[in-house]
């Protein structure tokens, strides 16, 4: 059981395709039927019953488009707070999608969540902190000594 | 060595001062941090801008015995003011990036910066899909104000008309007088780019929320697009850059701003007047529609041939529009960087090579040899042609219509023939490193093409892992490209000048 479990992993991690390679040997795959494994990013981009996502998986990013009823479980997009949902994209890939304009993309036909995003902390040093409050001070008294050169020139002229 | 000449002392003073106006853009991000409780930004933000007001007021101070009025000042001094800006601005304004963590070192930073100011658009930047808004809003920034230049910017704040500015301005590339003083023209090139950033910005805005994007960051979006349009820059927010909104419309948006973003502000400033015959009789208007429409032909019809793109619509989304993004210096890819290498094949290179070291217009936001002096140099040539046909012995004045009618001397062409004379040279050496580290002729022609005509558009050599000096190289070929040599040519020249006096004493 143990070993079918494992075989199965096996067999979904050895056919995921990085998006630079889909990319690079674009020939190679498309009309292909693929998987890749990636982060979803910033928002979904709706169209009628249809929909966009922008997927990233550290290699490529790249464009998918599927029905809008498989995107309904996405919850967390990826920014600079957000680590977003990575996802097991499995699709058919285009190099030129004649329906979209020529465009490089997947046209999914199945979309599960493998881990779910999360909210990034983003940690202020306190070394930072105490740095920027030496440089603000300082530049306060660089600009109070400019305004006194100004006001004598002024005075000067 | 005392370093105390009047020259270097107005050289610190007008830099230091134009340095202090550009320091106050560093509000803008830090009020996006503020916005967003975003206090890393925040706080690099704040520490760049202090280092910067304190290097600012560190020059004004030494070069404080000088006098108003700038009268004295030579040109030499004039075009070290624009260059040497340029540099510090550039090493300040990196520190952002560094501290964000995105860059992989300080070299990085500012080839990023550089490629920002001179609006070139590749960038070495990791992981961008997770960059902060504010640090996004300050690459966006940074190319906007390069497009316009930043003595530009300088200049329209400077207190009262100074006489000798227009050497400034000259340095950075410019040289068009929109109205008798350059005070006027600069605050006119301004007020045309923050109209058109009005106009962009609500258009691009509208037209992501119908996308779907939320309503603020289709707004962040939108200023960013428009920004990255206008100064025909070539930065995006996200990685996948053009792509990344799957619209025609959202594209052609940007297509008309940076098609319109590479006239020479001369131009739109003679359409505001009402001279809208200026726009058919302009001579880089004509080799402008010229170059493209034989361009985009000849890469329509190849990659039609190859079967890479077969109907129209495709044909126009990712050839004519790539083309015409090359053409203008802009740099916003509708395919990926890897494809130009894979699918393109070596006359579709070479258009896309041809187009890019054309570039766009003169006193414009675009970079390359520019529309006007490809322009001057092929009617020089046809009018030697036509004499020497002709047997002609007598003098033919020889126009060409550029805001007024023009007489074609021959300091004239030479001065055209000169500046391309050396991108071709800023290419070709480009072109021998990048082979000599390991990439074809082709591949190498095109990324340097790029990088020294200020597109931004990359066959995939450009990335945080190739070698330094290629770094520096293409970062100095943007510098050099955008400031069109001479600026930077008379500040080397001071440097070397000063070095070698310091050896004679020493």
């Amino acid at each position: 059981m143990v070993s079918t479990i494992l075989s199965l992993i096996m067999s979904i991690q050895t056919s995921i395709i990085p998006i630079h390679d889909l990319i690079i040997n674009s020939h190679d795959y498309d009309n292909q039927t693929i998987t890749i494994k990636a982060e979803v990013i910033l928002e979904v981009l709706e169209r009628g019953e249809n929909a966009w996502i922008n997927v990233n998986d550290g290699t490529n990013a790249i464009g998918v488009y599927l029905p809008i009823a498989m995107v309904k479980d996405l919850d967390v997009f990826g920014d600079y707070d957000h680590k977003g949902d990575v996802v097991l994209v499995e699709g058919v890939f285009s190099r030129n999608c004649d329906e979209h304009g020529g465009e490089i993309d997947i046209h999914a036909v199945k979309l599960t969540i493998i881990e779910e995003g999360y909210e990034v902390k983003h940690e202020v040093s306190s070394l930072k902190f105490i740095v920027t409050f030496m440089g603000v001070t300082l530049s306060g008294i660089a600009l109070f000594i400019y305004h006194s050169i100004r006001k004598i020139k002024k005075e000067e002229e | 060595m005392r370093i105390n000449t009047p020259g270097l002392k107005s050289v610190a003073y007008y830099t230091g001062n134009s340095m202090l106006i550009f320091t106050g853009l560093f509000m803008l991000p830090i009020v996006v941090a503020l916005g967003y409780r975003d206090w890393n930004s925040l706080l690099d933000f704040s520490f760049s801008m202090s280092l910067s007001i304190i290097l600012s007021v560190s020059l004004i101070i030494y070069g404080n015995k000088v006098k108003r009025g700038l009268e004295g000042l030579s040109w030499r001094h004039g075009l070290v003011v624009a260059s040497l800006t340029w540099v510090l601005l550039t090493l300040i304004s990196a520190m952002p990036f560094l501290l964000s963590g995105h860059s992989l070192s300080y070299l990085d930073a500012i080839f990023d910066v550089m490629s920002g100011f001179t609006t070139t658009g590749v960038f070495l930047l990791q992981d961008l899909d997770h960059i902060s808004q504010a640090l996004n809003f300050w690459r966006h920034l940074l190319t906007f104000v390069g497009g316009q230049g930043m003595i530009v910017l300088a200049i329209s704040f400077f207190v009262k008309e100074i006489g000798s500015a227009y050497k400034f301005y000259v340095g950075e590339g410019k040289d068009i007088a929109l109205v008798p003083n350059v005070k006027g023209t600069a605050q006119w090139i301004w007020k045309i780019s923050l109209i058109y950033l009005l106009i962009g910005t609500l258009l691009l805005w509208l037209q992501g929320m119908r996308l779907g994007l939320n309503p603020l960051n289709s707004l962040f979006h939108g200023i960013y697009i428009f920004e990255a349009a206008w100064s025909t820059g070539g930065f995006a927010p996200n990685y996948q850059n053009i792509l990344f909104y799957h619209d025609f419309l959202y594209e052609s948006i940007g297509l008309v701003f940076f098609i319109i973003g590479s006239f020479n502000f001369g131009l739109h400033f003679a359409l505001i007047q009402g001279k809208y015959s200026e726009f058919r009789k302009n001579i880089e208007v004509v080799s402008f529609f010229v170059s493209s429409f034989i361009l985009s032909i000849l890469a329509v019809i190849y990659l039609n041939n190859t079967g890479m793109y077969t109907n129209a619509i495709s044909l126009f989304r990712r050839v004519v529009y790539n083309l015409l993004s090359a053409h203008t210096t802009t740099g916003f890819g509708s395919i990926y960087a890897q494809q130009f290498a894979s699918d393109w094949g070596g006359l579709g290179i070479t258009v896309m090579v041809v187009a890019m070291l054309i570039g766009g217009s003169a006193c414009s936001t675009a970079g390359g040899i520019k529309g006007l002096r490809v322009g001057i140099i092929f009617k020089g040539i046809y009018a030697d042609i036509v004499k020497l046909m002709k047997g002609d012995k007598t003098m033919r004045v020889v126009k060409y219509h550029h805001i007024k009618d023009h007489i074609l001397d021959d300091a004239t062409f030479r001065s055209a023939a000169s500046i391309a004379i050396l991108y071709i040279l800023l290419f070709t050496i480009g072109v021998i490193l990048t082979t000599l580290s390991g990439y074809s002729m082709l591949e190498s022609a095109f990324e340097v093409a790029s990088v020294s005509g200020n597109v931004g558009l990359s066959i995939g050599i450009t990335q945080a892992s190739m070698p330094a000096y290629l770094k520096i190289y293409y970062i100095m070929a943007m510098y050099l490209g955008r400031l069109e040599f001479i600026s930077i040519f008379v500040l080397f020249g001071m440097f070397v000048k000063g070095v070698r006096k310091w050896f004679r004493q020493y």
